[in-house]
């Protein structure tokens, strides 16, 4: 059972990496990533993509309400619930 | 038949009545319930006062969407598509299903429920003067070249005629499955989604246009589809995905509303083998040819124009080689909408002028830029597609734009945006230059970003300049 710790940890890295105003920031799970210029509903399906692979999590049909995954806390918990 | 509108079309075609027409959300329509469900709707069009007003169509759902439309023809009214994420405030009969209801709701609303369909009507004040504007035409909301909406009026025989042409195409035939997932309230994404397959009798599955790559793969196979039309934005991901997916029987993949980047479009058919086109249109003319990707042509190459669309080019002054694509084809739409009625389309004699500039060699386009676009270096014309397009051939950069920038001596210079994978350096990056640019060509300003702004539908945002 992978630890939300870690799902956090990995996306923390991960958006250092796509968003690099994030970089020198310490993102916490709360905050929320419209604050980066880079961070748009395409980021957010990119970083889904990414997560699938991951995490071997399988998105759900339905239309994906990409307000829900505005900070990496939401963005983990859905992890951790399609799991 | 001069006369036939959507309606009748659509009645007579090859679907027959219990066959599956469309799949939105859950719910799989039959040609039956949908001809019904339009009947319905006409009926209550009828006894709204709605002279001079067009049906503003603000629903969500791709299939009712389908019925409202045909309801309209039905009922002689002509259409707008609105976009119901950026509602318009153009004037109308507004029809709503419940996924774009204002809260609190909008009095004073009408709730239809016949026919399996929920509806909401409410009239708008009139904006736009429907002067000029044959009856049953649909209206499509294009964001043009300067950012305001204009609405692109395209006559019932237009959409028939570029549905048809579409449908031959994508081999669209009775009881062939597809799946669509891009935006039903552009005039593409109505011919490929909606129009195209109800008169040939294609099932279509819609799926949401922010659908990602494994979305489609499951929605591919569930649905058995040979077809495929997608947004530019879900082929680059699809060509990044950590593994293939699988995507069952399909035979055919369509990219359309922007350019698909060789790159992802090499990426994509060295894993699958399913052909993958890049389609070239625009709301004035309706679909107008499509290019198979392999990611070994050349950039802007659309392919071969569709039966029907005569191309030519014509020279302008300061371009070298190539010109202007100028147009003749059927289906092309009547004009703009005005306050005062009707607007005309921009022509050449009797040719439309689709202000791209392109080549034309074996008999495929290859288009380099848009005329307006060009940028005006002290009388020296240059175009930023001729720029980009050897920034993109470096191989550390991943993407790039190019925009004038404002200049005291020359007036406009060359400013590019880069998205580098590496450490790229100003000073390499003109070096590169150098060796395959006039001088007069060269970017003056070169700013490094993350990623160019795009669009939704995968265009790029022109932004300030660099400074």
């Amino acid at each position: 059972m992978i630890s939300r710790e870690t799902v956090v940890a990995a996306l923390v890295g991960r958006l250092a990496e796509t968003l690099p105003e994030a970089r020198g920031a310490a993102l916490q799970e709360t905050d929320d990533l419209r604050q980066f210029a880079g961070f748009d509903s395409l980021g957010i399906l990119e970083t889904l993509v990414w997560l699938e692979s991951e995490f071997d999590i399988t998105i759900p049909d339905e239309d994906l309400d990409v307000e829900n995954f505005q900070s990496v806390g939401r963005m983990a918990d859905f992890v951790l619930t399609h799991r | 038949m001069a006369d036939a509108g959507f309606f009748a079309a659509v009645r007579d075609g090859a679907g027959r009545s219990d066959d599956v027409a469309l799949i939105s959300g859950k719910r799989a329509w039959t040609y039956r319930e949908l001809i019904t469900s339009a009947e319905i709707f006409a009926g209550h069009l009828g006894r709204h006062p709605t002279t001079g007003l067009p049906v503003v169509v603000d629903v969500a759902d791709a299939a009712v969407r389908a019925v409202v439309t045909l309801a309209a023809d039905l009922a002689q009214l002509t259409v707008l598509h609105s976009d119901p994420g950026a509602p318009t405030d153009f004037g109308g009969l507004v029809v709503r299903d419940s996924a774009t209801l204002p809260e609190p709701s909008e009095p004073p609303a009408v709730r239809t429920t016949d026919g399996g369909v929920e509806l909401w009507t409410h009239t708008r004040a009139a904006t736009h003067s429907l002067a000029g504007i044959p009856a049953r035409s649909q209206i499509f909301l294009t964001s043009g070249s300067t950012g305001t909406p204009t609405g692109v009026v395209r006559p019932a025989a237009t959409v028939l005629t570029d549905a048809h042409r579409i449908a031959a195409f994508m081999g669209y035939e009775q009881g062939l499955p597809g799946v669509v997932s891009t935006l039903a309230f552009h005039c593409y994404g109505f011919a490929y989604g909606i129009a195209a397959p109800l008169l040939h009798g294609t099932p279509i599955r819609h799926v949401p246009s922010r659908s990602i790559p494994s979305q489609l793969a499951r929605a591919v196979r569930e649905h058995g589809a040979r077809t495929l039309v997608g947004l530019p934005f879900q082929f680059q991901l699809l060509a990044g995905t950590a593994a293939p997916l699988d995507f069952g029987e399909l035979r055919m993949a369509v990219s359309s509303g922007a350019p698909l980047p060789p790159a992802a479009a090499g990426a994509i058919t060295g894993r699958y083998d399913f052909a993958l086109y890049n389609a070239y249109g625009s709301s004035e003319t309706g679909a107008l040819s499509a290019a198979l990707s392999t990611g070994e042509q050349l950039p802007g190459e659309v392919g071969t124009p569709f039966p029907g669309v005569v191309p030519r080019l014509v020279p302008v002054d300061g371009v070298s080689g190539g010109g202007e694509l100028q147009l003749r084809t059927d289906a092309l739409a009547a004009g703009y909408t005005g306050t005062d009625g009707l607007l005309p389309l921009d022509f050449d004699g009797d040719w439309y002028r689709t202000g791209d500039l392109a080549r034309i060699e074996d008999g495929g386009i290859r288009i380099n830029g848009r005329l307006k676009n060009i940028i005006n270096v002290a009388g020296k014309k240059v175009s930023p597609a001729e720029i980009e397009r050897v920034l993109a051939r470096h191989p550390a950069v991943t993407d790039v734009q190019v925009v004038a920038a404002p200049d005291d001596v020359r007036g406009q210079v060359p400013a590019a945006r880069i998205v580098t994978s590496s450490g790229l350096t100003v000073a390499e990056l003109l070096a590169w230059c150098q060796s395959r640019l006039a001088p007069h060509q060269m970017p003056r300003r070169v700013s490094f970003l993350d990623e160019i702004p795009r669009s939704a539908m995968g265009k790029p945002l022109k932004g300030p300049e660099p400074s």
